[in-house]
């Protein structure tokens, strides 16, 4: 026999929202028969305000239960889940230091032959994968605690005090198992009620524009990540199959520097600006589609400048043979060269021509001069000479 | 045991309710409905009772059978002793409908009384 019949009553969205999250309030062992218990109690109000009410207060006793119901053991117990909470945090931070630790002494290995290039690889693995790693644990961790005690009861209670305030509000209010498939798959049968229809049961089916964008902007995310990663173990292999044929020299550690260094900065600014963002429209699913959007394409510029870097190193002998001597030509042709011998041939021109005028005026006020002096002394011997004449045959001036 | 439950107004209400409803028809609606108390309240004050050994609980029908069941209350025998204590010299608490009828009103007379009718404003 199947008694479900009796009850024709079926649960609105928010009267069914509250009767989960009352019965979430509870401890484990009692929730499912408290669910049963207060789900007939609805059922057998008549009206949806009696039905709203009525849900209410199971909240209120699920509140009065919870509180009553604190002994040290269960305090200690939700003070242990969160500390596992955040050790677990902290051990995968744990780990990914230590991965940072290993690759900043591996790079520092590589460059140390390297005198002179400036580079500072362990640093540059640290901002361009470190930080923003860091910043998605605490994204993660953040949105898991407060998913975990702060939204279901914040939102249930909002939506039990607009309707008994006699408010109806314009949307029922958010399902609180949450839009991150991640999380929800973490708790599968959190907040399932026991007639839900089967599309709200099943975590792994988005149904609205925020949860599919994030969706894909968490499934970008990860996939740029890995594939920076695989670049980046790529680029390794060869710098040390390099290390090995050639004279130990790297030098693409020092182009990676650089353009992970730009790449990290652009998922930090992304990433702030992603927070600022979601913060600004003041929604959670939308600062995380913000964040993951900006954690992507920082991610995705990281890894293009590294596989341009990258293509570059394998164009190596083209670059050699091809784009070297052009640009050793378009050097020569237009850059230094030509500019400044011209600038030499004016500049002796002028120096010349300046050299030629001064030389010119010397000569003319030489000639001048020894005009001049040629005249008084020219004009000095003719009187000398006249005196002297004069002199020998006894005439002056007059007299003849 | 006893000593931890206080005899307010709303425990006598619920202790009375399980008392006149008994274990055939006391589940967690009725007595509700019968003290005219929310769930807010009737709920704690079961589960301090059963805490406290007063009364206790089951479903209703055969386990195996699907649907939603009703979990039925009474008082143990510590408890009819406790109830029975407490509720000496209370008068009914009785605040709503269902298991016992309430009193019926006065009916009204069929044929209006005799005098002048109320005028209409």
């Amino acid at each position: 026999m199947d008694r479900s019949g009796e009850f024709k009553t079926e649960l609105s969205k928010l009267e069914r929202a509250l009767l989960n999250g009352a019965v979430e309030l509870l401890p484990a062992e009692d929730r499912d028969r408290y669910r049963e218990e207060w789900e007939l109690d609805l059922m057998l109000e008549t009206g949806q305000a009696a039905r709203l009410r009525a849900a209410r207060s199971n909240y209120t006793a699920a509140v009065r239960m919870t509180a009553s119901a604190m002994t040290p053991r269960r305090i200690a117990k939700n003070v242990g889940s969160l500390l596992l909470t955040g050790l677990t945090v902290l051990g995968v931070w744990l780990v990914v230091g230590l991965f940072l630790t290993v690759t900043y002494w591996l790079g520092m290995l590589m460059t140390a032959p390297a005198p002179g290039s400036g580079a500072v690889p362990g640093l540059a693995f640290i901002l361009a994968f470190g930080l923003p790693v860091a910043v998605a644990l605490l994204a993660v961790a953040a949105n898991v605690l407060h998913a975990e005690f702060v939204r279901p009861e914040r939102q249930l209670r909002e939506a039990a005090d607009a309707l008994m305030s006699g408010a109806r509000p314009a949307s029922p209010p958010p399902p609180p198992d949450g839009w991150w498939p991640w999380y929800t798959q973490q708790r599968p049968a959190r907040f399932r009620g026991r007639t839900a229809p089967e599309d709200e049961q099943d975590p792994w089916k988005p149904d609205t524009l925020g949860e599919w964008s994030a969706f894909i902007a968490f499934l970008i995310g990860g996939l740029a990540v890995v594939l920076a990663y695989a670049g980046l173990l790529l680029v390794y292999a060869d710098q040390l199959f390099m290390l090995w044929i050639s004279d130990g020299r790297p030098f693409v550690v020092v182009q990676l520097d650089q353009s992970y260094v730009a790449g990290a900065v652009m998922s930090m600014c992304a990433l702030a600006l992603a927070v600022a963002l979601g913060g600004l429209v003041c929604s959670e699913a939308a600062a995380m589609v913000f964040t993951a959007l900006g954690y992507a394409l920082g991610q995705a510029f990281a890894l293009l400048l590294l596989l341009s870097r990258y293509a570059a190193r394998a164009c190596a002998p083209l670059h050699r043979k091809a784009v070297v001597p052009a640009r050793l030509w378009i050097d020569h042709a237009w850059r230094w060269e030509p500019w400044r011998a011209a600038y030499a041939t004016e500049q002796a021109f002028r120096q010349a021509r300046r050299a030629s005028w001064r030389a010119s005026r010397a000569s003319m006020l030489a000639e001048f001069d020894a005009h001049t002096l040629r005249r008084s002394y020219a004009r000095q011997a003719a009187t000398d000479i006249l005196t002297a004449t004069r002199a020998q045959t006894g005439t002056t001036r007059g007299d003849g | 045991m006893s000593k931890r439950l206080r005899k307010t107004q709303t425990m006598l209400a619920v202790l009375q309710a399980l008392t006149v409803l008994g274990a055939e028809k006391a589940h967690g609606h009725a007595i509700i409905k019968w003290t005219g108390l929310q769930s807010g309240t009737v709920y704690p004050l079961l589960a301090r009772l059963e805490k406290a050994g007063m009364a206790d609980s089951a479903w209703d029908g055969d386990p195996s059978e699907r649907g939603i069941r009703r979990r039925l209350y009474w008082l143990t025998g510590d408890g009819r002793e406790f109830a029975r204590a407490a509720l000496e010299g209370v008068p009914s608490l009785y605040r709503g409908v269902g298991a016992t009828p309430a009193p019926a009103p006065a009916p009204r007379p069929a044929v209006p009384p005799s005098g002048p009718l109320p005028q209409e404003s």
